[in-house]
């Protein structure tokens, strides 16, 4: 045999458990935001919306991002997972201290549960990286996407650290400057670093697959992998040492040109196109795509605006949360699920079956009408909670969360079905 | 389809069949191609670049006169052509001692491939030999093999349109490749040639995912005894494989470029 290892997918018993308990923290989260109500609008380190912010990071798109890694490392590395059982292991520990975690947020219990709860975190974020770094030296495959992987999941072991820390000094007292500052390395690395590398790694691979493109030019992945990555050097550095303004500035360009090398690659990946009309996941995935803008924005507002009032910074820096949370990530994400998790189902039940008896497409597991209602209400509710966030306004702000609950009920029907989808036998019906 | 210089000549023929007459009339070099037997040897192993190349044109006139009946040309093709074509073979004229000449054209016109017994001849020729192999046309696939084997190669035309290939083995070229990668390509190409005219060409690069595995899936089932399925692919279907093996199919590849692949799938 020439060397292809032919079982390197993974169980599905490894990957479907991040993606419900993902829908059910996605549904959670839509209830937290409702019971926060008007806490959302005030400063922005209170216990209530750092712990919806970790509900979303953690419980939601994190997990969802594991599952969806753990699928896909045999497509982007050419090889199998280093481990299974470590993975399910891994599963149980980050949900269990994603609850954990999120619990002492809300509660407001720093000096009691924090620590504990962020060291649990700690412990099952790292597992998950040693299993993605132990793959990635088992795998022959350096190529731009897998690099961007790699790099992410280094960043998040030093968002994890520096999270750890913060959580820490709550009862420790060792830090010199103010907690706010700590929370801004912490929150950029995480968002940056571990979300944004990763969904460019992993985006790199699978836009250009489900749209169907071929030949495009790497390169700008390349250059945007080394400018985003010296970028975030640059700023991270620069806030622990100097906190220069201006050094930061140069830093957060390089950043941006990095971003808009890795959109100019998706442009050109779009054009390209083979397939034409772009289903309910590529339209979720190419308004992610598009809202990279709005941090872009907003950051530099941050920056190069000074004599803001606090009370504005607040909401603009909570809009600009936002903006990457649910703009960018989470618009990926539901549109990603769309196109991957029917995949997986569809694979581990029909894959017998195929080529021998008429089997179903796998986006044929999910309702397309409810995926439809979906996107309708999720735009809603981004217009909501944006326009509320900007201009103060309540009514907005709730018209934006109920939609929001709404998108997650509706996520979590299609996510079901798709999941406890029966074996259909086209020939018998 | 979308075609570019990579695109194979089966793979235009499975497209529309009536492209052979269309490439028959861009000049008498590609008459060959409505002989059934060198169009069997030749169209799967022969890229627009390469049949170009034999035919002593352009790519640009070859891809005009696919775009003339519907083929769609990458827009790449289009601005990047230009210098491919003028690195013309030097007619470098090396001593010809210790000639090994092999004329094929009787064995092509006797209906079989000439592969094997050249590759027979390739080995037990030492050092010093050149081979030299007469065709009616340039044996661009052979050319290629041998070059990525250490050897240097030169043709020379003649004017009754026979074409005399030299192989000489260059002892400054030390064979790049590693002896896995190698072994690879040679244990491809071999199966390949053992099913040629017994297999069945399929390209799933412009379908969308799951397409690939259950075209490819639906191709085996329909496959006749002792056949193989040949498949141009994007990458290495690392989700297909486990399904292979469990029906029993051997699966090997050859790795074009960073996104083209392509499978030879056959029953163990």
């Amino acid at each position: 045999m020439n060397g292809l290892q032919t079982n390197n997918a993974p169980h599905s018993s490894v990957v479907i458990p991040h993606f419900i308990f993902g829908g059910l923290s996605f549904l959670i989260l839509s209830v937290l935001i409702i019971l926060a109500d008007n806490n959302v609008l005030e400063a922005y380190f209170n216990s209530k919306i750092i712990a919806i912010t970790h509900m979303a990071v953690l419980g939601w798109a994190t997990m969802i991002v594991f599952g969806a890694l753990y699928q896909l490392i045999p497509v982007v590395f050419e090889t199998s997972l280093y481990s299974e059982k470590l993975a399910k292991f891994t599963f149980w520990a980050s949900a269990l201290s994603v609850m954990y975690l999120t619990y002492s947020f809300w509660i407001g219990a720093f000096i009691t549960h924090l620590i504990y709860a962020s060291a649990c975190m700690f412990f099952s974020l790292f597992l998950f990286i040693t299993n993605v770094i132990l793959s990635y030296n088992k795998s022959e495959i350096k190529n731009i996407s897998s690099k961007f992987i790699v790099a992410s999941v280094f960043w998040l072991t030093i968002t994890e650290l520096v999270g750890t820390l913060i959580a820490f000094n709550f009862k420790f007292n060792f830090f010199s400057e103010i907690h706010l500052h700590y929370l801004k390395i912490h929150a950029s690395l995480g968002l940056v670093g571990w979300f944004l590398l990763l969904i460019i790694g992993v985006g790199s691979t699978l836009i250009p697959m489900f749209l169907i493109s071929h030949q495009l030019n790497k390169n700008k992945l390349k250059i945007s992998f080394y400018l985003i990555n010296t970028g975030l050097l640059g700023v991270v550095l620069n806030w622990f040492v100097f906190n220069n303004s201006n050094i930061t500035l140069l830093f957060w360009l390089l950043i941006v040109a990095g971003i808009f090398s890795f959109v100019s690659f998706i442009y050109d990946s779009y054009k390209k196109r083979i397939r034409k009309k772009l289903d309910i996941g590529m339209r979720y995935t190419m308004l992610a795509i598009a809202f990279i803008l709005l941090p872009i924005i907003v950051s530099l507002v941050l920056l190069v605006v000074f004599n803001i009032e606090y009370e504005l910074l607040f909401r603009i820096t909570t809009f600009y949360g936002f903006s990457i949370i649910f703009g960018f990530i989470t618009t990926m994400i539901l549109g990603q699920t769309y196109k991957t998790l029917p995949f997986i189902v569809w694979l581990e039940k029909y894959k017998n079956l195929v080529g021998k008896t008429k089997t179903p497409l796998p986006r044929e597991l999910y309702s397309e009408n409810i995926a439809n209602f979906q996107f309708y209400f999720y735009i809603i509710c981004v217009l909501g909670l944006s326009i509320g966030l900007i201009i103060k306004n309540f009514t907005a702000i709730r018209i934006g969360s109920f939609s929001l609950l709404i998108v997650a009920v509706l996520y979590n029907v299609n996510v079901l079905k798709i999941v406890f989808h029966k074996i259909k036998n086209k020939e018998n019906e | 389809m979308v075609v570019n210089r990579k695109t194979r000549i089966s793979t235009l023929i499975a497209e529309d069949y009536t492209v052979i007459d269309i490439i028959a009339s861009i000049n008498k070099h590609f008459k060959k191609l409505k002989n059934p037997v060198l169009r069997r040897v030749l169209a799967p192993r022969v890229t627009i670049e390469d049949a170009a190349k034999i035919g002593g044109v352009t790519i640009n006139v070859f891809l005009k006169k696919l775009a003339e009946v519907g083929f769609e040309i990458e827009p790449s093709e289009l601005e990047n052509f230009k210098n491919i074509n003028e690195e013309k073979i030097t007619y470098t004229h090396m001593n010809k001692e210790n000639l090994v000449c092999l004329d094929v054209r009787p064995i092509i016109s006797g209906g079989s491939d000439p592969f094997k017994e050249i590759m027979a001849v390739v080995k037990k020729l030492d050092n010093n030999q050149t081979l030299e192999i007469i065709n009616s046309f340039e044996p661009i696939p052979l050319i290629n093999k041998l070059k990525r084997q250490g050897y240097k190669t030169w043709t020379e035309k003649s004017e009754d349109g026979i074409v005399h290939s030299f192989f000489k083995r260059d002892k400054n070229i030390t064979v790049e490749k590693n002896e896995e990668e190698e072994n690879i390509i040679m244990d491809f190409d071999e199966k390949y040639k053992e099913f040629v005219g017994k297999l069945k060409q399929i390209d799933v690069r412009h379908l969308e995912m799951p397409e690939p595995m259950t075209t490819i899936l639906e191709e085996l089932e329909l496959l006749h005894k002792g056949h193989a399925l040949f498949v141009e692919h994007k990458k290495v279907p690392q989700f297909l494989l486990p399904e292979l093996k469990s029906r029993g199919f051997e699966i090997l590849y050859n790795k074009k470029t960073e996104d083209h692949l392509q499978l030879l799938i056959f029953k163990a």
